[in-house]
């Protein structure tokens, strides 16, 4: 492991990531969206039944986008390269 | 990119660490914000259990990342769909937002093969009542071992096998 070579494709992908729009709307825009529209689905089933359910939707929407996002950086990344 | 004297394993591990840090920032983006608008904070689950949950989260992205990956090595940018429309096929049967007990029993076998499923009960668990269900845990974490060494395997057979049939070079700009 060559610390340099990690340090150049880290650099590469923050570059990417801050320019490309297709990036910014698959890891920003559509989870924001997402957990807005939970959000306030939350709020309405809180708010009509427990609000233990209604955390529970937004606890998972926010752990599922760890998932997609890591999974996304990892098999996305090679398609700058391709 | 492979022109370049690169070994596959920084190529890996350096975009492992990008996806890390960038579910990070998103992470304590969303959780400041959904604590602002929506009175929920998600560290109420307390830091371990919080830990251990996105530990075994992060490794299950890891495996199926490379999985995809070594697919788009092989097969070529025709399947790059799969990089971002693979993963919610995955999304019903993990049981993000409902408890697995939801699903009809074959897709409950199948829900169970699954480390994230196990992640989520727990996690709903630990919102209920404050504990962990450490049980499903450690099967999260043996599924999560195994899949990553799986994933290992599948990418290196793949890379090869790319090499080998020049789908490696016909890969244009790589």
């Amino acid at each position: 492991m060559r610390t340099h070579i990690i340090k150049a494709i880290l650099l590469q992908e923050l570059f990417i990531t801050i320019k490309s729009f297709e990036v910014i709307f698959d890891i920003v825009v559509f989870p924001g969206m997402s957990i807005i529209v939970f959000g306030f689905l939350s709020s309405y089933i809180a708010g009509s039944s427990n609000s233990v359910l209604g955390h529970s939707l937004l606890m998972g929407m926010i752990l599922w986008q760890i998932i997609f996002i890591i999974q996304y950086s990892v098999s996305v990344g090679s398609l700058w390269n391709i | 990119m492979f022109i370049t004297p690169i070994k596959v394993s920084e190529y890996l591990l350096a975009y492992s660490l990008s996806g890390v840090a960038k579910a990070f920032v998103i992470f304590f983006i969303s959780s400041i914000a959904i604590n602002a608008f929506f009175h929920y904070d998600i560290f109420s689950l307390g830091m371990i259990p919080l830990t251990v949950y996105i530990i075994n989260l992060i490794f299950f992205s890891f495996s199926l990342g490379i999985v995809i990956l070594g697919l788009i090595f092989r097969l070529g940018t025709r399947i790059q769909a799969f990089a971002w429309g693979l993963l919610p096929v995955f999304q019903p049967l993990s049981a993000a937002l409902y408890p697995i007990s939801v699903l009809p029993v074959p897709l409950q076998i199948m829900s169970y093969l699954l480390p994230p499923s196990f992640i989520f009960e727990s996690a709903r668990y630990t919102l209920k009542s404050g504990g962990v269900q450490w049980g499903n845990v450690e099967i999260a974490f043996i599924e999560n071992i195994i899949y990553f060494i799986l994933a290992i395997f599948f990418f290196n057979y793949m890379f090869k096998k790319s090499k080998e049939t020049g789908q490696f070079a016909r890969n244009e700009g790589s």
